[in-house]
């Protein structure tokens, strides 16, 4: 899922080389009023969504706001960005206003095939603890990538769903961490038997070979006292994810979230 | 006042007063509660307690007759100190410890005759085809100390053992837990239940060796244990013919702790193995006794093996009746970086390569 990035960072890294003056006039897909990005996020993003755009002919682009101005609601705000803008008849946009401390999803036409209500609130539920962490690189950068997992599924599979749940990638830093300390214990386990088969002296500390007759004459168990210990349960945390909705199959499925 | 005792608590250790009128039985010090019945026994038991107790015989001196002593020679190694005996009929041409092969004749002064002897069952070639599948299978053994591998030399040697005969008795208190866990809505609880363990048991064994060689390594010869007692002999000196015997310079006296101390671990692990169903179970006191022992005196058959490697002398040892063979090996650091690198990064790469593949086909 994630692996056909690699090709796709490849080329960018071709096109940066060749045609830097090009990319960064091209920022197109990316506006950043309330300048929640680093320059170079925003560069690396326009780029991978421009690459979208071409491989999935769907207009994709992120828009993030100091607040909504005339607009009441920033779905409203979308909606109108998105029609009046000079947008293809489908796409994915993300609309982030930080007055109003709203996050958006706005899908057009076969955009909401691809993230529906299932894919809607799975990347809601991924990105809002970066956004309300402030850590808006972060989250605009995971935005991206399930936006070009969810397209991918869609233009190859069929969409993810609450039937066809989408699955993390196993390739991520963590497991290989966890994978490389797993090999580390085993490789040295295997070294240290390999070793201790060069050692056969040692001392005896035990007579049993020549012990016999062994006889039991007096066993007792008797209990003296208790101690009891508590440790308090952790808490279960309550703050669940609102649970997906219908397909919604409209030109936006469900509503803004906060963050 | 009659009415007033003082008890040990079994928790802290602190001085409970029992007053017989309140009929309360509470430690002071850290709250424990008990039953009467309980404090009493586990009082009683450990008043009772007593040290450890090895008592052996003297061991007797069965001298040589004339005309076998006349049959032995005795001669010293001035390199490293080790003293070997052999027949008039074996030639004695070095010194098994450290192969020097200057080895000098020495009085034969009276010395206690062995009481028993396990002839060899192996010969040499037994004994250098053993080395050889001692190396095999060594994946971190320098490739050199395979192929230099000269064996400096291969010696029979009658190696003087002490056998001692004796029972043990043993009384042990442990202290044991066990631990329960339930929980409730807001709570995990854990109750440790704590017992007085008392066990007494005895054992007999029979002719635990102890090596009474100096020049001898105690632990070499630990590893080549065990002998098979049924090939015992009454000893006669013909038996020593072709082959040396190393002299004994440790008497039995010497040699009893090693034996004491094998004996109390034996009879007190075949103890603690009976207290089952303890999530822990520590030893709080242990006394052993030994009665009836009794000590014989043995030449038992070792192949000792001498190589060189580095300049350092590594000794490998058969055992004459069995085949039993030990001696440590040295090391290829080289070769064990190597694997372990090796197998590092292999393992590294099928995991990851696991996991790429997981991602692609699932
Ligand atoms: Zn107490
Ligand atoms: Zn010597």
């Amino acid at each position: 899922m994630r692996l056909k990035k690699i090709p796709c960072v490849l080329l960018i890294l071709l096109l940066f080389m060749a045609f830097p003056s090009a990319l960064a006039a091209a920022e197109s897909k990316i506006s950043d009023t309330a300048e929640l990005m680093t320059s170079s996020v925003r560069k690396d993003l326009n780029a991978q969504l421009s690459e979208m755009e071409n491989t999935y002919n769907q207009s994709f682009f992120i828009v993030t706001l100091a607040d909504l101005g005339e607009a009441g609601t920033i779905e409203q705000y979308a909606e109108a960005h998105y029609t009046n803008g000079n947008y293809l008849m489908n796409g994915v946009a993300l609309y982030v206003c930080m007055g109003t401390r709203d996050v958006y999803i706005y899908t057009a036409g076969m955009g909401s095939y691809a993230v529906n209500a299932y894919g809607e609130d799975y990347i809601y539920d991924s990105i809002i603890p970066f956004l309300s962490g402030n850590e808006f690189d972060k989250g605009f950068e995971n935005y991206t990538d399930l936006l070009d997992d969810f397209m991918y599924q869609y233009k190859n599979d069929i969409a993810y769903s609450e039937s066809y749940p989408y699955k993390e990638p196993l390739v991520n830093p963590v497991n290989i961490l966890i994978v490389l300390g797993a090999a580390a214990l085993i490789s040295l386990s295997i070294v240290f038997v390999m070793k201790s088969q060069l050692k056969s002296v040692r001392p005896q500390t035990m007579a049993l070979n020549y012990a016999k007759d062994f006889q039991l004459t007096r066993q007792s168990d008797v209990f003296l006292y208790s101690r009891t210990t508590r440790t308090a349960k952790p808490k279960a945390n309550s703050s669940g994810g609102r649970s997906g909705g219908g397909f919604g199959g409209g030109s936006s499925g469900g509503g803004a979230r906060k963050f | 006042m009659d009415n007033v005792w003082e008890y040990k608590c079994p928790a802290c250790g602190g001085k409970i007063e029992f007053d017989s009128s309140s009929g309360q039985l509470k430690c002071p010090f850290c709250d424990s509660e008990f039953e009467i019945e309980t404090i009493q026994q586990f009082n009683e038991d450990i008043n009772a307690e007593k040290a450890d107790d090895f008592h052996w015989e003297e061991y007797e001196n069965k001298g040589w007759q004339e005309e076998e002593q006349n049959n032995i020679r005795n001669y010293i190694c001035p390199s490293c100190g080790g003293e070997i005996l052999c027949t008039n009929t074996t030639a004695a041409t070095h010194c098994p410890y450290c192969g020097n092969p200057a080895i000098i004749p020495k009085q034969f002064s009276g010395l206690y005759k062995p009481d028993f002897v396990i002839p060899f069952q192996l010969d040499k070639e037994a004994a250098k085809t053993a080395l050889t599948n001692h190396y095999k299978g060594k994946l971190l053994l320098p490739k050199l100390f395979k192929q230099e591998n000269h064996i400096n030399s291969v010696t029979g040697m009658y190696v003087p053992f002490w056998l001692y005969d004796c029972s043990a008795g043993a009384h042990m208190r442990f202290k044991g837990t066990k631990l329960h866990y339930w929980s409730d809505r807001n709570y995990n609880y854990t109750r440790t239940d704590y017992y007085s363990i008392i066990r007494e048991g005895n054992a007999s064994f029979t002719r635990v060796p102890a090596d009474g060689s100096k020049s001898m390594d105690n632990t070499l010869m630990d590893s080549v244990e065990p002998f098979d007692y049924n090939g015992l002999k009454e000893f006669q000196a013909a038996y020593m013919s072709g082959f040396l015997a190393d002299k004994y310079d440790e008497d039995a006296e010497v040699c009893k702790p090693r034996i004491n101390e094998r004996v109390k671990n034996s009879i007190e692990k075949l103890l603690r193995d009976t207290a089952s169903g303890y999530t822990s179970c520590t030893a709080e006191h242990s006394s052993v006794s030994l009665s009836g022992g009794n000590v014989n005196y043995a030449l038992l058959p070792i192949w000792m093996l001498n190589t060189k490697y580095k300049d350092k002398l590594y000794t490998f040892v058969m055992n004459g009746q069995t085949g039993k063979f030990i001696g440590n090996l040295p090391i290829d650091w080289g070769r064990f970086t190597i694997w372990l690198l090796s197998l590092f990064f292999g393992i590294s790469l099928l995991g990851t390569l696991g996991l790429f593949l997981y991602d692609l086909l699932i």
